[in-house]
């Protein structure tokens, strides 16, 4: 890292379930940032630059009423209840900048954080790759030289076709809110190829690629260095 | 407490005392070997990388800078052909266990899956698959390789062999054990259900006598928190033993602790473990039901007495049920106590001869009579279809997984700054033709591979899947001795296996498939 760089302080959520956490906790670590783990029933916001929801399968992508009895499938609506979403409702509302990853990304969606819904693939089966996507729309966290280049951005996910309305979607496209968009293959039926979209405000971003698993990584990792810097 | 006699608890059970049952159960294939550890014995299970051979719930070698790797493979072939999703998935589920109750977290996966080239075998290979992704995926540990085969003597019994493997720091390796008196016996995990009672003596018998509710239910969130509560158990110093309930369940984990603890420490140590304190699931559970059940995503720890509490809120903090279910003791005697309320108190002391009886058992030595069927590897759009559907990348430390071919794997292991490189056979037709050359080609093929990639292989597992033992017994006698004669002139020893009998239908036998698993390490480029 560049010494004159400040460091990012990134706060990770970890669920009962998460399985990229400490994935996510080296891909910042290798280039130079500091995170922490944040526990799913830990209440109060720690000082943070950006705060990320990892990849996984949070309660195991159930829901449930009571933990021995009957559930359902249903990808990050438990985690809703889990205490430390006060801390992802109280990061958003102050405008920090928040990073969803493939069950991160679910998660935020069901919170209402993020429009549109994510169901099980077209294939009904899960899906692991390598990936290409391309930049669009505002970019991810609006870092202008990223836009319309295309990475190489690892998927694994059984629930990760995005579904949203016609309307919703022009709008979305008017604002600039899909920033990511799979480029040569669509590995679930997403609706126009989505793979990433952010919130109107900018702030909040979600996306069902790994890039902590990416060979390019560091062009992600940038564009939140900008962001948090600015 | 009133000590009751055999005959006065047979009333509260079917016909049969409660020892023999016992005794019955852990003497059965699966659990005693009895038909093979003659065999077994033959293998080199030591050099100066082993840490843990054949034994434990895992082997261990050592990859220096005070790290070392957990290796292993298990066979579910039986539950698989008969409840196909469920049996891959909990197949998974145990070698996830025996690794990580070593202390190690898990980094990788192997499935090697065999099945007759009909209908039948296509819609169980689908399901199997499902069941490995579903199992896996969830827990976050990576498939990084295996291979699929299809012949028509796997018509009536399926191959579902899974190997794991993982890392531990060398001072925080556990072993199964218990060494000190008066220490906890926890258990933790799932509740205990009727499912999987008998589960042990199914995978010793034909196909043809089983029953589907002997398979056990899956439940890999369970088994996410239990990984986690271990690993992390593993940085303390809070518990002197940990053991997966896995085949014949409680039964066989609080004994077998207890008698590796006498093996370890030459004390007369013993146990006691309360029935009623056993978290169960079903209602009305019969004693030997508790015993014998094979519920899984159950674990049993020896804790530390002094740091009791420590260890409970640890579970407590991964929202795992854990309870003190027993106590280490001095009286050489394994004790089962049973003092429900409104019911007289039963104490049923058992000596240790009688819960592990060293059982042999021997058969003819006949030829293997080679079998004419077709022995076919999937094509490449099924195979991509297979890996597809596993995450293979989880952990970022996959270099070359399923994506590109090659019976090997690569994984990032940076702790050490170097890499990880795993063979495999496959091929194993040629062990039907003759199973001594079969199984030379395959550790060949292992050995030449790491040698390629310019790793040190450090040793090896295998699943011996053989058929019926009264026509398959030479064929795994030669195995074993074409086997020990490589292990031994390349230095590289078995550190762990398993062995599957009694594939067979009828009076048909599998063909004898010997699956290989060779760990190497290479410096990083």
């Amino acid at each position: 890292m560049h010494p004159f760089k400040k460091k990012m302080q990134v706060g990770i959520i970890r669920f009962p379930g998460s399985n990229c956490d400490f994935d996510t906790f080296n891909f910042f670590k290798r280039f130079g940032h500091k995170s922490r783990f944040i526990w799913h029933k830990d209440t109060k916001l720690p000082d943070i630059d950006l705060l990320v929801l990892p990849g996984g399968f949070a309660f195991g992508d159930r829901f449930y009423k009571k933990a021995t009895a009957k559930y359902i499938i249903d990808p990050g609506a438990m985690a809703l209840g889990s205490p430390a979403m006060q801390i992802v409702f109280l990061a958003a509302e102050k405008k920090l900048p928040i990073l969803g990853i493939c069950n991160g990304f679910q998660i935020l969606v069901k919170a209402g954080l993020l429009p549109g819904r994510l169901v099980r693939n077209v294939s009904e089966n899960f899906f692991c790759d390598y990936i290409k996507c391309k930049i669009v729309g505002n970019s991810f966290f609006h870092d202008e030289a990223l836009q319309n280049k295309i990475f190489i951005v690892p998927v694994a996910h059984g629930y990760g076709k995005y579904v949203i309305g016609k309307k919703e979607l022009q709008v979305l496209e008017k604002n600039g809110q899909i920033f990511l968009k799979y480029a040569n293959f669509n590995p679930n039926g997403s609706v126009d190829n989505i793979a990433g979209v952010s919130n109107k405000d900018g702030n909040i971003f979600g996306m069902m690629p790994h890039p902590e698993r990416s060979p390019d990584g560091k062009y992600f990792i940038r564009a939140m260095e900008k962001y948090v810097r600015k | 407490m009133v000590n009751i006699s055999y005959e006065q608890w047979k009333n509260m059970l079917e016909n049969k005392p409660i020892p023999t049952i016992l005794a019955e159960a852990m003497a059965s294939e699966h659990t005693s070997y009895k038909s093979t550890k003659k065999f077994l014995a033959k293998l080199p299970t030591k050099n100066k990388y082993v840490i843990q051979g054949p034994g434990e719930n895992a082997g261990i070698v050592d990859l220096g800078k005070g790290w070392a790797l957990a290796l292993r493979i298990e066979s579910h072939n039986h539950p698989s052909f008969i409840k196909p999703h469920h049996g891959a998935a909990t197949g998974v589920g145990g070698i996830l266990r025996d690794i990580f109750t070593m202390g190690a977290r898990p980094i990788g996966l192997l499935d090697f899956l065999r099945f007759g080239p009909n209908n039948k075998g296509k819609q169980l290979l689908k399901e199997v698959v499902r069941g490995i992704a579903d199992y896996g995926n969830c827990v976050g540990v990576p498939v990084v390789g295996g291979d699929t085969y299809f012949d028509a003597t796997y018509n009536h019994n399926c191959l579902v062999n899974v190997a794991a493997f993982g890392l531990v720091k060398k001072k925080n390796i556990i072993y199964g054990n218990a060494l000190t008196i008066g220490n906890d016996l926890i258990y933790v995990g799932a509740r205990t259900g009727r499912d999987g009672v008998g589960g042990a003596q199914m995978a010793s018998e034909n196909l043809d006598l089983l029953q589907e509710s002997a398979v056990q239910d899956p439940d890999p969130f369970l088994e996410k928190l239990l990984l986690e509560a271990c690993c992390e158990l593993a940085e303390t110093d809070w518990v002197e033993g940990m053991q997966d309930m896995g085949a014949a369940g409680l039964l066989c984990s609080t004994s077998e602790v207890v008698l590796r603890g006498r093996k370890k420490t030459g004390a007369n140590l013993g146990a006691k473990v309360y029935l009623n304190r056993i978290p169960t699931k079903a209602p009305k559970m019969l004693p030997i039901e508790m015993l014998l059940s094979e519920s899984q995503e159950r674990m049993l720890i020896v804790g530390h007495r002094r740091h009791r509490e420590k260890i409970l809120k640890l579970f407590e903090h991964w929202d795992l049920e854990a309870c003190i279910i027993g106590t280490v003791t001095n009286n050489g005697k394994y004790t089962i106590i049973y003092d429900e309320e409104r019911r007289k108190n039963i104490t049923l002391p058992m000596k240790f001869k009688d819960i592990f009886p060293d059982v042999h058992k021997d058969w003819e030595m006949k030829k293997w009579k080679p079998q004419r069927s077709c022995h076919v590897k999937v094509n490449h759009f099924l195979q991509k279809d297979i890996w597809h559907q596993y995450d293979w990348m989880v952990g970022t430390r996959t270099i070359k997984g399923p994506n590109e071919p090659g019976h090997y794997a690569i994984l990032d292991i940076s702790e050490v700054d170097k890499e990880l490189v795993v063979a495999w056979s496959s091929d194993e037709d040629r062990s039907n033709v003759s199973p001594t050359q079969g199984i030379k080609y395959a550790f060949d093929k292992c050995f030449s591979q790491l040698k390629s990639l310019s790793a040190k292989p450090l040793g090896l597992t295998n699943c011996l899947n053989f058929g019926h033992p009264r026509d398959s017994i030479g064929a795994f006698a030669e195995t074993i001795d074409g086997l020990a004669r490589r292990c031994k002139t390349a230095d590289v020893p078995v550190i762990s296996g398993n062995v599957s009998l009694y594939n067979a239908h009828g009076s048909h036998s599998i063909k004898p498939t010997p699956i290989l698993v060779m760990v190497g390490v290479r410096n990083k480029k």
